[in-house]
């Protein structure tokens, strides 16, 4: 479910960015962020995601 | 200058649209599903595509500026180097000699190699059309391709969205290995 979420919040984002709304780049970087601290987590316990 | 600015925004959008389009018939047609690290650079890609529909969306019907143009190329540059790492996360994984590699090869290379290949582009081109946004002069101009632009880059988003709710089911995290839709099991 959590790559579900992360695609929601781009979805989220889109539709700020198509009403110009002011919450298209806080979603932009907590997506970023939290996708990142998700892939650094992988990086760094035994293999998870991988493959 | 605006409108050939814009075009060349557009094009990186569909740009990244048939990118995903082409992981997405993979997927189908060999009927392999995607792994977590794989899903996770599609998901990058989404995010590097905000970045330019960012300038659409604003530049349209209003001003195109030098501040949407950087504001928009930085997002790309900052969501491909993202999707760059997971990428090359997942081939450094396989790089050992007589590691087949996950997924099935596409000419000759997998598909998070290509996927570097394709990150590594949108940083360059998007680094292109950061010094260009340097050049516009504030003008009013009137896109008439952001909108179906828009609308063909959130119907692949909400594809992705339905496949990877299908493939991961109720579980928090996607099998490392998937080999079938756990929504259906």
């Amino acid at each position: 479910m959590i790559y579900a979420i992360f695609m929601l919040l781009v979805l989220l984002t889109l539709v700020a960015a198509w009403r110009r709304d002011v919450l298209e780049l806080p979603l932009f970087v907590v997506t970023v962020l939290w996708v990142l601290i998700h892939l650094v987590g992988d990086m760094t316990t035994p293999l998870t995601l991988s493959f | 200058m605006a409108q050939l600015y814009l075009l060349a925004v557009t094009l990186n959008v569909w740009v990244l649209f048939a990118v995903l389009a082409a992981a997405f018939g993979v997927q189908l047609w060999l009927g392999e599903p995607p792994c977590p690290l794989c899903v996770m650079q599609r998901t990058a890609l989404m995010l590097a595509g905000l970045g330019p529909l960012h300038i659409l969306l604003r530049a349209n019907n209003a001003m195109l500026t030098a501040r949407v143009a950087a504001v928009g190329q930085g997002m790309a540059i900052v969501a491909a180097s993202l999707g760059a790492i997971a990428a090359a996360r997942q081939i450094l994984l396989h790089i050992l000699p007589g590691d087949a590699g996950f997924g099935s090869p596409v000419l000759g290379l997998h598909l998070y190699t290509w996927c570097f290949i394709a990150f590594a582009c949108q940083i360059a081109a998007s680094g292109v059309l950061a010094i260009a946004a340097g050049f516009l002069t504030d003008s009013k101009v009137s896109w008439p391709a952001t909108r179906i632009t828009a609308i063909a880059f959130a119907a692949i988003v909400v594809a992705n969205l339905l496949s990877v709710i299908a493939e991961a089911g109720l579980h928090w995290e996607l099998p490392s290995d998937p080999v079938g839709y756990l929504l259906f099991k």
